[in-house]
């Protein structure tokens, strides 16, 4: 299941890119959503999660960006951000949708802070804040559908998950 | 339990070394390198990987070109009575284009020009994806190596610039457009004013607007707003004579030296769904 929960929104990713227009309110991050959706599925294996993702981000880098240990890299630390609020937080819809929210705003700022400093572009704040809340309704209505959907398969077919 | 204990040790100094390396490899790979071409590994993966969404999106793609296909039908008559029309004026224009194509050549060997877009050949293709990352301006297409294209092709749209082939893969290529605020490579424009042509940089994107900024125009010279800017075939990518857009606005620099003209595209490139590429005749 969590192959697939993750291939679908990678591949997702992908095709709406192209029929959701840039300057809408509706750019989708699923793969990114898709992370915090498949965490508790690892039953605490923290080592098999971070593999996966961290495979899941090169292949986001090759496909998508045409980079290498980029998405990779940040994919890890969104990984670390996920596993801590899963620490703090019991698993339920709404903090997985908070999860969302945060490493959505992360993702962004991480994104934002690499462009800023490295590659020496004259980005505004409010461009950045556009980039977030542009990202955030497509993502949080994914999130609830996958979280009910994943949550029906995992009852129906006795999958284990740490609450 | 000591040894466990090492064993937990050694195991994470081994993953902070890994990825110690990795950010090394991902900043050399990204920021000194931005114009790297596609190891074979990353090659394979991305065609594999661009194939099965194909494969996936081809119903979604059917339903939308069939939905097209039926809105375009119904505009159809008009449509043939334009096309009617211009049929009747392609006959003079034929004649005039044999007289030209014949000056151009003379004027080629006489001037030792290398190149103009009338030596390119046209590649249609399909937009597979845009850019998934909100900074830059890119967009996928379903031809690659295999038809022919190579780094830095212009890409067009009718007789639009749209911008240029950054990477290609055996059967995708990747194209920054000229929309993108990151664009390495400054184009070098003509505009017709009056009956000479002025040369500027197109220098800047401004997404809040829709307008590029073209410098280095002295404020002297008068230029009127319509006026069609096109790419001069200077720096070896662009060939000459592609259109770039029209100018909206002309202003003046904060030292009052030289004009800053503002001009807009006739492309929509928040709907780019098949784009051409020029391929060089060899």
């Amino acid at each position: 299941m969590i192959v697939i929960v993750t291939m679908l929104s990678f591949f997702l990713d992908g095709i709406l890119s192209k029929y959701i227009l840039p300057n809408t309110f509706f750019l989708p991050l699923f793969t990114i959503v898709s992370l915090v959706i498949i965490y508790p599925y690892f039953n605490n294996n923290n080592f098999r999660y971070f593999k996966f993702i961290s495979l899941i981000g090169l292949l986001y880098d090759i496909t998508y960006f045409n980079t290498l240990f980029y998405n990779f890299f940040i994919f890890i630390i969104l990984g670390f951000i996920i596993g801590l609020l899963n620490y703090l937080l019991s698993n339920n819809l709404y903090t997985n949708l908070l999860t969302t929210i945060i490493i959505i705003i992360i993702y962004r700022i991480i994104l934002f802070l690499i462009i800023f400093i490295f590659k020496n572009h004259t980005y505004s704040l409010f461009e950045l804040l556009q980039s977030i809340y542009k990202s955030l309704i497509l993502n949080i209505i994914y999130c609830i559908v996958l979280y009910i959907l994943t949550e029906i398969y995992s009852r129906k077919y006795k999958i284990l998950r740490c609450k | 339990m000591y040894r466990k204990k090492q064993n937990k040790k050694r195991k994470t100094i081994f993953i902070i070394i890994v990825l110690i390396i990795c950010v090394i490899i991902g900043v050399i790979v990204n920021i000194v390198i931005p114009n790297r071409n596609l190891t074979i590994f990353e090659k394979t993966i991305k065609d594999s990987v661009l194939t099965v969404q194909k494969i996936i999106s081809f119903p979604v793609d059917f339903i939308t070109n069939k939905v097209n296909v039926n809105k375009e039908k119904n505009e159809m008559y008009e449509k043939y009575k334009e096309l009617e029309e211009k049929v009747k004026e392609n006959e003079k224009y034929k004649i005039e284009n044999e007289e030209l194509k014949k000056q151009l050549e003379d004027m080629k060997e006489l001037l030792n020009i290398n190149e103009t877009i009338a030596d390119y050949t046209y590649v249609n293709a399909n937009v597979i994806n845009r850019n998934i990352d909100y900074w830059s301006d890119t967009i996928t297409i379903n031809k690659g190596e295999h038809d022919g294209i190579t780094k830095d092709m212009p890409v067009v749209i009718g007789n639009n610039l749209i911008g240029k082939i950054i990477s290609t893969t055996t059967f995708n290529s990747t194209v920054r457009l000229i929309t993108a605020t990151d664009v390495v490579d400054k184009i070098s424009i003509k505009i017709k004013s009056q009956d000479t042509y002025v040369y500027g940089i197109l220098n800047g994107y401004s997404e809040e607007n829709n307008t590029y900024t073209i410098e280095g125009i002295s404020q002297t010279i008068k230029i009127e707003n319509g006026s069609i800017v096109t790419t001069t075939g200077m720096g070896d990518i662009f060939p000459a004579g592609i259109i770039i857009g029209k100018i909206t606005g002309v202003n003046t620099d904060n030292f009052d030296l030289s004009n800053v003209l503002e001009m807009q595209s006739d492309i929509n490139f928040d709907n780019i769904n098949y784009v051409t590429v020029l391929r060089r005749n060899i």
